[in-house]
């Protein structure tokens, strides 16, 4: 029997929705923002059977203007990346499609999207079941909702929220998205008069019901269509008892359509199945199919799965199995290898995951859907007989996707793989690329001397073949793990070695790599040098659009900067570095940006900016926060005399994980200074002196010099010897006025007072009013006491707390107004700015001057900015 | 327009007490078939109230299963039907 192609009927068939007004109220009226160009996102939460599609059929028949884009995601083992994407240009004509049928670079893909949705009418896009989205969707939604300001869009997200455990990643997805841009809209269950009335519409009575539901509305529907006596106690039943009165071929039919997660094409079911249109319409009358144009699905996803598990295994691997058989003949499109391996793993046909799961891996990587990737190379790997060169392959492709997780045991575990597999087909470059990976892997996780021992042996092994850029990257590793221990003169050696390598052999992307670690590690040692260096790799990336190691880079000359104390250049270069891994939604760097930004704002004196940034980090990125950012959050604290919690712990635990000298050593730094303000001195020498003992072998003269001044204070004498920087080195050696004027070029304020607070009683004055201008308490109560005791002076009792910036007692108004005065605004342009009368700014200048005791402005500035006011 | 009839089993009964309630509840049943271009001419309901025979006009079975749905009624069996008159050859 011939259906007429339904999609007119559908459409003008409204949904019946009970109890939904107010929510499809606040969405439309969103809609209805979004054409006219304020666009959002909605995520739009509710248990499954909720309602959730339903709602969002009416919402799109609500305005008939406007695009509509809708795709799903579906419950496939290892969900296909971007399928909704895919949805979407099936059904509508969209530019992106381009991009999209020939997988290429993603984010040219997710422009080309971006692009077409700022053309043309309004959008309603809507992505349903995002609790099954790939890693690349996700990406895709966050790209997207970053950018949604301004563009003619309203992106709906529908996920269960019950599926979703606290590290689910479109949590995380979630916390990418702007709060400003994004609502969440949590779908209700119904009343007991809603169920009710929905009884009686269905000409049935309503008792129990409710109770049996509990107001879930696919549960309520299922009950009321169901014809038989009882009221089942689940839903499961209440499918199964349906299922059960189809006839035979009905129920084949209903059967093949369980195990096709989504919709199942009529021409899977033909070849399939004898043509039985009369079992077919037994389907759709029951309620538990419905058709689509090619296509037939389940009325509801919670019955498909119902069905999918009753079947029993040997059924339903032959019903896989079946439908592998099918697919595999038809064209190869994207996508296509996912779902091929999806059923080829459950119908237990290793030959086909063989062929199909690496191949759907290999789709994913490009996309950026790691996880899934992951998945699928584990799958194949699963697979026992199949043929080694293979394996070594998939190997390699899933330690790669693990090491992008942050699984660290089972990316070491298969590059453990890969090198065995590699030593037996004695293929010597292979083996020794393999074990460089490893090299890094062991690195990360903190096996200093595994780490060690893989790029030893990978450089023994190419060193006796003829040189080729695999020797030059094994150099780069055994470089680059050299720096992590901060032992810059080796690293330096060993990446010159690399460097002279690729030039020579011109591995192009190579030398831009080596020089990259080279620059690094020379800052250390010569700033200006290895600052140079590391400008030159960075515009050789940049040309030749090598984006994350562009981003690496810019990280690097940020970090480094911050290290060696250049904080203004720091600050520049992470500025630069954080907005480039924005532009590129390079999550992990941004963060890393971020991180070493608190640290160079702390060492300014910028002590609430440094607090700001450190914790938005710390609330993004949850566990996988940058240890900088504790550290500086730490010391903001530490340094106000505030509560700092388990932070130095946490950090402490962190740095573990590395052990390296770089991560290991500026914990330590902070946890012996708070020891120092407790005036705890066994513990300020317990937490320092290993750590420079350690340090001291190293070329880091700033992490020497600060571990030593710890020990220098807390009366430590038997110092190791180390290279000191020189502000450090003053200091200790006792030279105030050196120290303090080195600490001020630096940009250091806090550094500065306590350099000055070692001298005499006029740099003692100086110091206590740097220390209260910062609101760093402990110090200046500290000096203060002292500078009493001596009794050379007398030092005013000054205001505490929250007029510690402000020892005048300005108010906020006479501040602003203070701030743009020392920038050169005449009273009239300050009063246009700040929107006020030129009266009112008159009066706020004349208070502050009087509280500044200054008479004209050329003195009012010169307070403001000794004070630190402006 | 076609005539089906529609075949639905009710195994807890038919409820269409002759009340406000009942009235209610059929015209609503009227006004969601109108969504889909329905019409529902009458039933004839067993004794014992568990089956119903509806006689229905529609554009096709796909229009009648979607307005079952919208009001949550079961269909066991649509069939398209012709109407056959004894006395048509009466003259």
């Amino acid at each position: 029997m011939a259906f007429p192609p339904d999609a007119n009927t559908r459409r003008a068939r409204a949904d019946v929705l009970v109890e939904r007004d107010v929510v499809l109220r606040a969405l439309v009226d969103r809609l209805d923002e979004a054409a006219t160009g304020q666009g959002h996102v909605v995520l739009l939460a509710g248990e499954a059977g909720i309602g959730k599609s339903s709602l969002l059929r009416v919402l799109e028949n609500e305005r008939p203007n406007v695009r509509r884009w809708r795709g799903g995601c579906d419950a496939l083992g290892t969900p296909y990346p971007l399928a909704p994407l895919y949805d979407i240009a099936r059904s509508n004509d969209v530019r992106f499609e381009a991009q999209l049928l020939a997988p290429g670079e993603r984010r040219v893909l997710f422009e080309s999207v971006l692009t077409d949705l700022r053309q043309g009418r309004p959008t309603l896009l809507i992505v349903e079941d995002a609790h099954w989205a790939d890693e690349a969707t996700l990406d895709l939604l966050v790209f997207l909702g970053r950018r949604i300001e301004g563009v003619h869009c309203l992106l709906v997200i529908s996920y269960r929220d019950d599926e979703l455990t606290a590290i689910h990643p479109l949590r995380r997805a979630f916390g990418d998205l702007p709060p400003a841009n994004t609502s969440r809209i949590e779908l209700a269950p119904l009343s007991p008069q809603a169920v009710a009335a929905l009884a009686r519409g269905a000409l049935r009575a309503p008792d129990g019901i409710y109770e049996a539901t509990r107001g879930n509305p696919f549960y309520v529907t299922e009950l009321l269509r169901n014809p038989s006596g009882d009221v089942p106690h689940s839903v499961r039943d209440l499918v199964l008892a349906r299922f059960a009165r189809l006839g035979k071929n009905a129920q084949s039919i209903a059967s093949l359509a369980a195990i096709v997660p989504g919709r199942i094409e009529r021409s899977v079911v033909d070849a399939l199945l004898p043509n039985d249109p009369e079992a077919l319409e037994e389907c759709l009358n029951s309620g538990l199919l419905l058709s689509e144009p090619f296509a037939l699905r389940f009325r509801h996803e919670l019955a498909r799965t119902v069905v999918e598990a009753a079947l029993a295994e040997p059924r339903a691997c032959a019903l896989h199995g079946g439908i592998l058989r099918v697919l595999s003949a038809q064209a190869q499109a994207p996508g296509v290898a996912a779902r091929l391996a999806h059923h080829a793993v459950r119908a237990g046909d290793a030959p086909s995951v063989i062929r199909y799961a690496p191949a759907a891996a290999r789709e994913a990587a490009l996309l950026g859907a790691h996880r899934e990737a992951a998945a699928h190379y584990h799958a194949a790997l699963g697979v026992p007989g199949a043929p080694e060169s293979e394996r070594t392959e998939w190997f390699e492709g899933y330690a790669r996707e693990s090491a992008f997780l942050g699984r660290s045991e089972e990316s070491i575990e298969a590059w453990r793989g890969a090198v065995a597999l590699c030593r037996r087909a004695a293929n010597d470059t292979r083996e020794a690329e393999n074990l460089s990976e490893l090299g890094l892997a062991y690195m990360r996780s903190g096996r200093t001397a595994q780490a060690r021992a893989a790029a030893r042996q990978a450089v023994e092994l190419l060193e006796k073949r003829r040189p080729g850029p695999a020797l030059a990257r094994a150099y780069r590793v055994e470089a680059h793990l050299h720096f992590l221990e901060r032992e810059c003169r080796e690293a330096i050696a060993w990446g010159t070695k690399a460097l002279e390598l690729a030039e020579g052999l011109h591995a192009r992307d190579e030398v831009t790599a080596a020089l990259g670690t080279v620059g690094a590690a020379t800052i250390f040692v010569d700033y200006d040098a290895g600052r140079a260096m590391l400008e030159r790799a960075l515009e050789r990336a940049l040309a030749d659009g090598l984006d994350y190691m562009a981003g690496v880079i810019t990280n690097n000359l940020g970090s480094g900067s911050c290290e060696v104390f250049r904080l203004h250049e720091a600050r520049d270069y992470l500025q630069r570095a954080i907005a480039f891994s924005d532009q590129r939604d390079i999550t992990s760097a941004r963060w890393y940006a971020s991180a070493w930004m608190a640290v160079a704002e702390m060492y300014l004196g910028r002590w609430n900016d440094a607090e700001k940034t450190a914790l938005e980090i710390v609330n993004a990125a949850g566990a996988a926060v940058p240890s900088p950012a504790l550290l500086a959050l730490a010391r903001v604290r530490i340094r106000r005399g505030e509560d700092v919690g388990s932070l130095l712990d946490d950090a402490l635990q962190l740095a573990e994980v590395g052990n390296t000298v770089a991560r290991l050593g500026p914990v330590r730094a902070v946890r012996a200074e708070a020891a120092w303000m407790r005036g705890d001195l066994p513990t300020v020498i317990a937490e320092a002196l290993p750590a420079l003992e350690l340090v001291a072998r190293h070329d880091d003269e700033w992490l020497s010099g600060e571990l030593s001044l710890l020990l220098h204070r807390a009366g430590h004498r038997d110092v190791p010897a180390a290279s000191l920087a020189l502000p450090f080195r003053l200091e200790i050696e006792g030279h105030v006025a050196g120290a303090a004027a080195a600490w001020d070029a630096l940009g250091c304020r806090y550094e500065r007072a306590c350099a000055l607070a070692g001298g005499d009683v006029d740099a003692q004055r100086v110091a206590l009013g740097i220390f209260e201008d910062l609101g760093a308490e402990p110090a200046a109560a500290v000096l203060l006491s002292r500078l009493r005791a001596s009794g050379a002076v007398a030092v005013p009792r000054r205001p505490r707390a929250s007029t510690k910036a402000n020892p005048f007692t300005l108010t906020d108004r006479e501040i602003e107004v203070l701030v743009l005065l020392c920038r050169g605004l005449k009273n009239s342009e300050i009063a246009e700015l700040l929107s006020r009368s030129v009266r009112t700014v008159d009066h706020h200048v004349a208070a502050a001057f009087a509280k500044l005791g200054v008479s004209t402005r050329t003195e009012a500035v010169a307070a403001a900015l000794r004070s630190g006011i402006a | 327009m076609p005539r089906y009839v529609v075949e639905r089993t009710f195994r807890d009964g038919l409820r269409t007490p002759l009340t406000e309630e009942g009235a209610v509840a059929c015209a609503g049943v009227v006004e969601r078939n109108a969504r889909s271009g329905v019409t529902w001419v009458h039933s004839y309901v067993s004794a014992d109230l568990h089956k119903s025979y509806c006689i229905y006009d529609g554009p096709s079975p796909e229009a009648i299963r979607s307005a079952a749905e919208d009001s949550n009624l079961p269909i066991d069996r649509i069939v398209e039907v012709r109407v056959l008159d004894p006395y048509f050859y009466k003259g």
